[in-house]
């Protein structure tokens, strides 16, 4: 198996064990103000450390996996995804994520910014309602207080199972 | 971090926005079609749904936990509540043979107020002046109430004694047997008259009834109703011995008070 299509296997495993968290763990035990979207500390991750061609094709996958997850329309998340992911892979070499508060404050802007594009796709009228609002802040302050990690577990995962020799990237 | 490889950014727009597009032609399409949705989710929930159902089991458990704690804390609360009531009730129903008991005293009482046509009020005995074996009482009520010096004490048994002193809440009771107490009496059926001196706890005297009058042990004594203080006709006692001496001038007579001076609870103050 490629090295490249064992990366996309696992990252559809890991998205499906994000939606697994999401759903069943935190959407069960946390108000929904609080559960954090796991997503987008993945598609940070990607955007900041796969800044490719493949990583914009996984975040596309993701998106779907979000959508095909939500029971709602397919395609709508997964634009939002490709999207945010395509810039922030853009301005990626301008930021710089090493502390973890940089790294949060940016999750927290980019889940408003997913919600953002959301509605400009979908015209969700739940987003219209105060309490969908309240719930759109809360996720995204769980989301930058979540991103950090979400990021060092899908690092730690990617160095212990898939090697980096095909890699089109640099380490700066 | 990772910077994109030089010319890598093109292709990452490139391909953001194409598949931002496809994306969007995906959600137009979805929109028409809700099966491609519907099967996409059915897929993943069957994926998903046993750890839910794993997740969802622990969290009953839990629920049940904290449900139980709290439902324990509740009886608790519930048994302390309980314990309370008995505890109230319990009271209750050892005052209720007291409260039936005074519930037939005050019949008795008032009963007694109708058939002598008398006006008074029902006064409850606080206190027994021992000194010397309860020759007076104490009641409940004072002037506050109407009570006044030498207002007859009267039982359904027979007459108590009279006020002797009063406070504003309180009143004292001069007893039948005091050696102060004289009433002047009638012996039925005779008629004898004389005067009802007290002669200690449980006794009194008869005095001044001349020889010829018939007095016969067992005899009622009454209130003659003379002396302004006792009402005509009530109880006083019963003879219990009768001494005639020859050549004394009176009888000697004694006579057993009808009323049980060292049990009384409640009693009429005759005010009229």
């Amino acid at each position: 198996m490629g090295n490249y299509l064992r990366w996309l296997l696992s990252a559809l495993f890991i998205g499906l064990f994000f939606v697994f968290l999401q759903q069943g763990v935190f959407g069960m035990l946390l108000p929904a103000a609080a559960v954090p979207n796991l997503f987008v500390g993945f598609v940070l991750y990607l955007a900041f450390f796969h800044p490719s061609g493949q990583g914009a094709f996984l975040s596309f996958l993701l998106g779907l996996l979000f959508d095909v997850s939500s029971g709602g329309l397919l395609g709508p998340w997964a634009s939002v995804f490709v999207l945010s992911y395509g810039v922030l892979a853009l301005i990626s070499d301008r930021i710089f994520i090493e502390a973890r508060f940089a790294l949060g404050l940016i999750a927290l802007f980019v889940t408003l910014a997913f919600h953002g594009l959301y509605w400009l796709i979908t015209f969700d009228v739940t987003y219209s309602n105060p309490n969908r609002l309240i719930e759109v802040a809360g996720q995204a302050v769980a989301s930058a207080v979540a991103a950090p990690f979400v990021i060092s577990a899908v690092q730690a995962w990617r160095r212990r199972f898939i090697s980096d020799r095909s890699s089109y990237s640099r380490v700066r | 971090m990772i910077d994109a490889r030089p010319g890598e950014k093109g292709k990452i727009l490139t391909i953001s926005v194409s598949l931002f597009f496809i994306g969007l032609l995906l959600t137009a399409y979805s929109a028409k079609n809700e099966n491609t949705t519907r099967l996409g989710a059915s897929a993943v929930q069957t994926f998903v749904a046993p750890f839910e159902e794993g997740i969802s089991t622990v969290r009953r458990f839990f629920q049940r936990l904290v449900d139980r704690y709290i439902l324990l804390v509740n009886v608790k609360q519930e048994n302390r509540e309980l314990e309370q009531t008995v505890s109230l009730l319990s009271e209750k129903l050892a005052r209720l043979p007291e409260l039936e008991f005074e519930n037939t005293e005050l019949r008795r009482i008032l009963a007694l107020k109708e058939r002598l046509k008398l006006e008074g009020m029902v006064a409850h005995v606080i206190a027994y002046d021992t000194l010397g074996g309860a020759r007076s009482l104490t009641l409940d009520l004072g002037r506050r109430d109407g009570v006044r010096v030498e207002q007859p004490v009267v039982r359904p048994e027979g007459v108590v004694g009279r006020i002797r002193s009063t406070t504003l809440t309180s009143s004292q009771v001069l007893l039948l047997t005091d050696y102060a107490s004289g009433v002047d009496a009638l012996v039925q059926p005779s008629r004898a008259r004389g005067v009802l001196f007290g002669r200690g706890p449980e006794s009194t005297r008869l005095e001044f009834v001349v020889p010829d009058d018939e007095v016969n042990v067992g005899d009622a004594v009454i209130t003659s109703g003379m002396g302004g203080v006792y009402p005509k006709g009530l109880m006083l006692g019963s003879v219990t011995r009768v001494v005639k001496q020859p050549g004394e001038l009176f009888q000697d007579i004694d006579v057993k008070p009808s009323a049980d001076f060292l049990h009384l609870e409640q009693v009429l103050v005759v005010t009229e």
